[in-house]
């Protein structure tokens, strides 16, 4: 591997110093949804280990996902992380352009061959040979196999990468399709989300960077952490659905009540994210609270299911990924002591505060 | 079952004609308070099923102790912390809730909603039970003693 240097050198050469490391740390610990005992480790790690290159390539995008990406909350994440990824080849956030560029991109594919990260924002469109989306005077479908080739690991941005997004919603015009139709010879962590929040964002990149692995991931992809459960298990307006108390039109008495808004719309109860946890614009809000149901944007293919105002009618038509309530199949499949007694461990991690989570410990 | 247990089923049961029609109404369940314990002389909690969800809700001796309607809440007890959302209703004031299942279509009748319940309310409220009952001391008066001769509670 070619000589790099490590995290904390980066930060140093930068001013940071190392009680900012120390408190990016617990933050990073605290986005992760880690115990605050996992901050030192943290800490450690980024003293200690070499700094992993990161590749950023941009596809059929609006750039969404690089505007929630460098507006992380906390100053000192924004910085720290954008000091931990390679800057040779990010075309909205480096300085080069034209051949320059290109030639550094060619450059750190071979000077990191087989060690950086490539994270990938937006899809390519397969119509055409690729036409439709031009990088450097090529397809960036051809951009995309060389980088992802010597790539130890694919991060799929938002949406677009990780489902097609709009592009992709029917009829398709342009045949966009997500990268891993394209990748399938390496593990491609999904962020999805139109964007994915900045604190996800940076925390799953931190944990690749700090720990050298990918983070636990559900079936489709997702990392637990942050996809481990709905926005409806843990929005502030969830009281309100249990009670049965919904919002019926649009500024009605009970939408001023602040009232669940399942039945104008709301796909909370089925698209998984962390928007009612982490919220955004430094966890100041997010949609529902603002007074617009959630439109399961982190779903695949939400531009085809429908209105944003319609409510859902069949909750499994967003393909629900059964996790924590697999427990009620396990219930199901055979009542016995023993049977329910191990669902109730799964149920119970659910509702366990992230403060009092074990050392590592993720969400199940 | 204690009056406030009662008060929340109550609660809940006048939801249950509200939410018949919606998909996420598992008509082989129907609302019950399947566990509720009063902890110390300051806390009560327990599991309830409704063919809609399954939840954790618990209430402090006082509730304006909790924050505002809407806010985010944590319930300390010996097997762990927990985090729910404060509700409010009318004739119950403030009350925490935290969700334990989304989705109850796989639960297959009341009988097995229930055993999940008991088997939930054992793993976070008997430890704290236990914890309550080894800490009633033979002998009060004596261990106030040697707590005053330590300079405890100055």
């Amino acid at each position: 591997m070619a000589q790099i240097e490590t995290f904390y050198g980066v930060m140093r050469r930068q001013g940071i110093t190392r009680r900012s490391l120390l408190k990016y740390s617990s933050l990073t610990a605290a986005a992760l949804g880690l115990g605050p005992t996992f901050a030192p480790k943290i800490a450690h790690a980024m003293e200690t280990k070499p700094r992993t290159p990161v590749v950023w390539l941009h596809g059929l995008e609006c750039t969404c996902c690089s505007e929630s990406f460098i507006r992380s909350a906390h100053p000192l994440v924004k910085d720290v992380v954008l000091s931990m990824i390679s800057l040779d080849y990010d075309d909205t956030l480096m300085a080069a352009a034209g051949h320059q560029a290109e030639a550094a991109l060619e450059h750190t594919l071979e000077k990191y061959k087989g060690e950086y990260i490539l994270a990938v924002e937006g899809n390519p469109p397969l119509n055409e040979d690729g036409m439709f989306c031009i990088v450097g005077g090529k397809p960036f479908l051809d951009q995309l196999k060389r980088a992802a080739k010597d790539a130890k690991a694919v991060i799929a941005w938002g949406s677009c990468a990780s489902w097609g997004c709009v592009q992709a919603a029917r009829p398709n015009p342009t045949q966009a399709v997500p990268i891993h139709k394209v990748i399938t010879d390496k593990p491609i962590i999904k962020v999805p989300g139109c964007p994915p929040i900045a604190e996800v964002m940076t925390g799953v990149i931190t944990y690749m960077l700090t720990f050298g692995k990918i983070p636990e991931l559900d079936r489709q992809g997702r990392p637990k952490m942050f996809y481990g459960q709905r926005i409806h298990d843990k929005c502030y307006r969830r009281p309100h659905f249990d009670a049965g108390q919904f919002v019926e039109h649009w500024d009605d008495e009970n939408a001023r009540k602040g009232y669940c808004l399942y039945k104008v719309g709301c796909k909370g109860p089925t698209t998984y994210n962390a928007c009612s946890t982490v919220r955004w614009n430094e966890g100041t809000s997010f949609p529902i609270q603002a007074g617009h149901g959630c439109i399961g944007c982190s779903e695949d293919g939400f531009w085809d299911k429908g209105s944003f105002y319609d409510r859902l009618t069949n909750i499994k038509q967003f393909g629900i990924e059964q996790n924590a309530d697999e427990i009620g199949t396990a219930v199901a499949g055979g009542v016995g002591a023993a049977i329910a007694a191990h669902a109730a461990v799964s149920v119970i991690k659910r509702v366990t505060s992230t403060s009092n989570k074990e050392h590592g410990e993720q969400e199940s | 079952m204690s009056a406030l247990s009662q008060l929340l089923q109550q609660y809940y049961s006048e939801a249950d004609e509200r939410m018949s029609d919606l998909p996420f109404y598992n008509a082989l369940l129907s609302v019950e308070m399947a566990a509720w314990h009063c902890l110390d002389a300051d806390l009560e909690a327990g599991v309830l099923i409704t063919p809609w969800c399954l939840n954790l809700l618990w209430r402090p001796a006082d509730p304006d102790s909790l924050p505002e309607k809407g806010s985010e809440c944590v319930l300390t007890l010996a097997s762990g912390e927990y985090s729910g959302v404060v509700a409010e209703a009318e004739g119950l004031g403030r009350f925490a809730s935290a969700s334990l299942l989304s989705d109850t279509s796989s639960l297959a009748s009341q009988e097995q909603a229930r055993l999940l319940a008991h088997e939930i309310a054992d793993l976070l409220f008997l430890p704290s039970l236990s914890a309550a009952s080894e800490e009633v001391p033979e002998n009060p008066a004596r261990r106030a003693m040697f707590r005053r001769m330590m300079g405890a509670g100055q």
